[in-house]
């Protein structure tokens, strides 16, 4: 399954990029997420929970930074594997961070692969749910970074600041999400 | 022998003795049967990828889990059980092995990679989820053109490439009568994968009998003799030291016609822990690694002169092999099947064919009913639509102007098979006239305009090959496969009859059947005979129940050895009656002299001397008892024939298509139970709507199975079938014992191209072809969309 986006993010492509590789947002905000180490200079370790269907697992993945041209591109390369018989997930997603001016472009290509368990009775249901993790992971990372306000700022043209960084990570983390379940 | 006049019971609607228990749920399943003490529970741990080197196991954490005995990989049965490789001795075959547990590598989604021995079973299925298997993922291929490809992966490395079987036949002068034609068509047809899914899934039970030093297998399979055949041979142990058992089984359908490695490994496992095991499969791993079938794409070429009579035939034929060769039909099964069934009721002289198997990270694929017909008549059925279509006969004429006349019996078709009788035209005139096909023809350009549905019609006229005998399977390289079956026939001290047959029944009745044909040849009452199958220990050897053998080769057998026993009885019969015993018969439950019924014996009176519990003496020279045990091993093929139409109505706006007119004509030779025949047309009907309009197993190009359960693996529900109008045509067979020919498969076999055609019929107005199954609604709507586009420039 090849799954490809973008999303203009009105600020500078230097503060989007830096976004993009903290860790610590993106295991607040991941749905299920239990832990999230950095295990050598960009490899990362992650355990998250979730339920596709009847599939109700731990998914251990290794994730993997690689081809990084600061603050242009880089490629996130991912291995999941469920516990026992659930089945893996793995992928690749490049995303690359396009400057226009003052503000950015965020292209992303993911190509993931579904086997075991959950193919074998999650296959219909998986875009549907990535779609529905990847709608928890907006609220949880709103809810993060604004635990008093859960009000979506529209409208005006004077958006916070966070709410953009907040788009900014949520944008990395959704094709993390696209791959580790599509 | 073959003249059988005044039955009394064959030909009558006996209502099933079975369904007395099986409607009240007292018929005893596997998953039923009260299991020893100590039993262990087995749970596999199934590969979740296609392709992949096996780094290691770590069953440590499962070991740990308080009710797990033991797990075990495929290194700990190397030495026990011999791998997989069936002795198909036929041009073209390369053999390859498959270890019942995978080793070094896995091929398919589904393959057993290790075993859990439990306390129960759901400490097994627990510990399933607890053993961590490392793989190093290979590239993998799914589809039959890709695996042939020069760059794909490669599954044998011992092969090379994934041809695993291939197989060529061409008549004299061929590509001179091909050329000579008025004109050639050609046509591509494809099959999804389907599998049989009986309602009761698979398993086993193996327990250990330690005073006579054997082991019983219990397991739901159609050829109880094969699997203890293949198990003394895998496990290398003495034939006698295991008996096979059969329980209640809830369908087979073919699927159960196969040895598994779940069977192989029970046994090994009770032989080694002197411990019964049990292992009941789920809905899962039965739509993973039960075999699966079909999955054909034919390429046909027909020379066809301008009067739509058919010159030649040329046929490239691929079937998908899947990752190994089943046990025991292999690869082979499917694809020499269908290339040498497709001339079918057709006088065809002129044919080539040219069939590749292929290697792929898929299931194994094996027999399921039909074998290779629903896909070879889905090609040549098709074929006579286009030559209809193309040189404006009605299809039904195209057929006619083709078909093997009445005139022409007994007849010997293209590749050698015999047609000793047969109805090929009559049953196409009589479901031609019970449809009304012809007035559907006049009023099918008006019908649309009722409710803008497309309305369509198609017929299959079909043969279907029932009762192979040794030769059949012979010359189809199957070099271990018996093709006869037995029956010994008991009249037992009180006068009436036991018969043990080397069948299986599966749900097709032959505990009443059976008990028609022996009590009818015995002269005894219906109720006076009981049949007894599925047990090795108590049945003599023979073949199973599979591809439309039960009736012709079981049937057979009871008349073969029925007649042998007469014999006995009228000899005892005449000393007692001062009687020559050629003017003896039995009725009544009696023996008396032809048109002397007064003076008789009773069948007991005669059990009595022969059991010495009378004062009458043994004549001089007989033996005690009164049984006999007889082998019938029928002609190479019995041919079965009929004619299916359908008409359908396909709704452009949602894609789906509805099943309006369903009606057949059908012939297979004697009937013995006309009510069981037409259970059977129904049953396979019904698969064959399945296969048509919505079953197919789906693999991505990764070999990634997708729809392992009856979610997406869409099978038909009663509100999908239509009301099917039956007709009989008896044609008996001259060339079997009894007259009979088999019917198993029929339905399946006629109802996928029947329906292919209707749509294809109803869709041809607008551009549409159809030549693929299942045609599922949002592949029609495609279609359709398709075509407008095209239209529309």
């Amino acid at each position: 399954m090849i799954l490809e986006g973008k999303y203009r993010i009105p600020i500078e492509r230097q503060a989007v990029w830096e976004a993009l590789v903290d860790p610590v947002a993106l295991k607040a905000c991941i749905p299920g997420c239990k832990s999230f180490m950095e295990k050598a200079e960009n490899e990362y370790a992650a355990e998250i929970h979730t339920s596709i269907g009847p599939i109700n697992s731990s998914f251990t993945v290794n994730i993997t930074l690689s081809d990084i041209k600061p603050p242009e591109s880089y490629r996130i390369i991912g291995q999941g594997k469920g516990a026992g018989a659930a089945g893996f997930a793995s992928g690749q997603a490049t995303i690359e961070l396009i400057e226009d001016g003052t503000e950015t472009e965020l292209h992303y290509t993911a190509d993931t692969k579904v086997g075991g368990k959950l193919a074998q009775v999650g296959s219909r249901l998986i875009e549907t749910a990535a779609q529905k993790l990847a709608g928890r992971f907006f609220s949880n990372f709103a809810r993060h970074l604004a635990p008093d306000s859960v009000t979506t700022a529209t409208g005006d043209g004077t958006v916070p600041a966070w709410l953009w960084w907040a788009a900014i990570v949520t944008g990395g983390a959704l094709v993390l999400v696209y791959w580790l379940y599509a | 022998m073959n003249e059988i006049s005044d039955w009394t019971l064959i030909g009558k609607s006996v209502p099933r003795r079975e369904d007395a228990y099986l409607l009240r749920g007292q018929g005893k399943y596997l998953d039923d049967l009260p299991v020893p003490q100590n039993t262990m529970h087995l749970g596999f741990v199934c590969s979740p990828y296609a392709h992949a080197k096996i780094a290691g196991v770590d069953a440590s954490r499962a070991k740990a889990l308080p009710g797990v005995i033991d797990v075990l990989t495929g290194a700990d049965f190397s030495d026990d059980i011999l791998p997989f490789a069936p002795d198909i001795q036929i041009d073209g075959y390369r053999r390859v092995e498959r270890l019942v547990i995978a080793v070094d590598k896995v091929r398919f989604v589904g393959e057993y990679v290790a075993v859990i021995l439990a306390d129960s079973p759901y400490i097994a299925q627990d510990a399933i989820e607890l053993v961590d298997v490392d793989y190093d993922p290979l590239p993998a291929v799914s589809g039959i053109e890709e695996a042939l490809k020069g760059d794909a992966p490669v599954l044998f490395d011992s092969l090379g490439d994934n041809m695993v079987f291939e197989s060529h036949f061409e008549t004299e002068g061929f590509e001179e009568q091909f050329d000579s034609a008025d004109l050639v068509l050609e046509e591509e047809f494809r099959l999804g994968r389907v599998t049989g899914l009986p309602i009761e899934p698979r398993g086993c039970l193996a327990v250990i009998d330690e005073v006579a030093d054997t082991y019983t297998l219990w397991t739901p399979t159609q050829i109880p003799h094969q699997v203890r055949t293949a198990i003394a041979d895998h496990l290398q142990m003495p034939e006698s030291s295991v008996r096979v058992v059969t329980p209640v089984v809830g369908g087979g359908f073919g699927t159960k016609c196969h040895v598994f490695p779940d069977e192989l490994v029970a046994v090994a496992l009770v032989r080694r822990y002197r411990r019964a095991v049990k292992w009941v499969q789920d809905r899962r791993e039965q739509l993973l690694s039960d075999p699966h079938a079909r999955e054909h794409l034919h390429r046909i070429k027909v020379a066809v002169n301008r009067d739509g009579v058919i010159q030649a035939i040329k046929l490239n034929l691929m079937t998908n092999s899947g990752a190994y060769a089943n046990y025991p039909f292999s690869c082979t099964l499917e694809a020499t099947g269908a290339a040498r069934m497709l001339p079918g009721p057709y006088r065809i002289r002129n044919y080539k064919y040219d069939v590749v198997s292929a290697l792929t990270n898929t299931c194994p694929t094996g027999a399921y009913r039909g074998t290779g017909q629903p896909s070879c008549f889905l090609a040549m059925e098709g074929m006579m639509d286009r030559i209809g279509r193309t040189l404006d006969i009605d299809p039904a004429d195209v057929r006619r102007r083709n078909v093997v006349n009445p005139d022409q019996f007994p007849y010997v078709n293209v590749v050698g098979v015999r047609y000793d009788t047969g109805s090929y035209l009559q049953s196409l005139d009589r479901v031609v006239e019970l449809s009304g096909y012809d007035e559907f023809r006049a009023r099918q350009p008006r019908d649309r305009l009722i409710d803008g549905k497309y309305r369509g019609i198609g017929i299959c006229n079909y043969t279907e090959v029932s009762g192979t005998g040794a030769p059949g399977w012979r010359v189809r390289g199957f070099a271990k496969m018996p093709g006869f079956d037995s029956a010994r026939v008991v009249v037992e001290p009180d006068g009436r009859a036991s018969v043990f047959l080397s069948q299986a029944d599966a749900g097709q009745g032959h505990l009443t059947a059976f008990a028609q044909v022996a009590a009818d040849r015995l002269g005894l009452e219906y109720a006076d005979v009981r049949v007894f199958e599925g047990d090795t220990a108590k049945t003599p050897f023979g073949t199973g129940t599979f591809a439309s053998r039960g009736s012709v080769v079981g049937g057979g057998s009871i008349i073969r050895c029925c007649d042998k026993l007469i014999a006995k009885i009228k000899r005892i019969a005449g000393v007692i009656l001062q009687a020559d015993p050629a003017d003896l018969v039995l009725g009544g439950g009696c023996v008396h002299r032809a048109g002397a019924p007064g003076n008789s014996l009773t069948m007991e009176q005669v059990a009595e001397t022969a059991y010495s519990m009378n004062n009458i003496p043994l004549p001089e020279g007989e033996d005690h008892g009164l049984e006999a045990t007889d082998y019938y091993d029928p002609p190479m093929v019995t041919l079965a024939n009929g004619t299916h139409i359908a008409q359908v109505a396909v709704d452009p706006d949602d894609g789906r298509i509805e099943i309006e007119n369903y009606t057949l004509v059908h012939d297979c030779g004697r009937v013995i139970n006309p009510m069981i025949v037409k259970g059977q047309i129904h049953g396979g009907t019904v698969q064959g709507i399945g296969e048509a309009l919505m079953e197919e197993i789906v693999y991505d190009s990764d070999g990634q199975h997708l729809n392992a359960n009856l979610l997406d693996y869409v099978i038909p529900l009663a509100m999908d079938i239509p009301d099917m109008r039956i007709d009989h045509i008896e044609t008996p067979s001259i060339d079997t014992v009894g007259g009979i020919k088999g019917t198993g498969e029929c339905g399946v076999t006629g109802a996928v191209p029947a329906i292919a055609n209707a749509v294809c019929d109803a869709l041809a107005g607008i551009g549409v072809n159809i030549r693929s199954v299942p045609l599922r609604p949002s592949f029609i709507l495609e279609q359709i969309e398709n075509a407008r586009r095209e239209a529309a420039g």
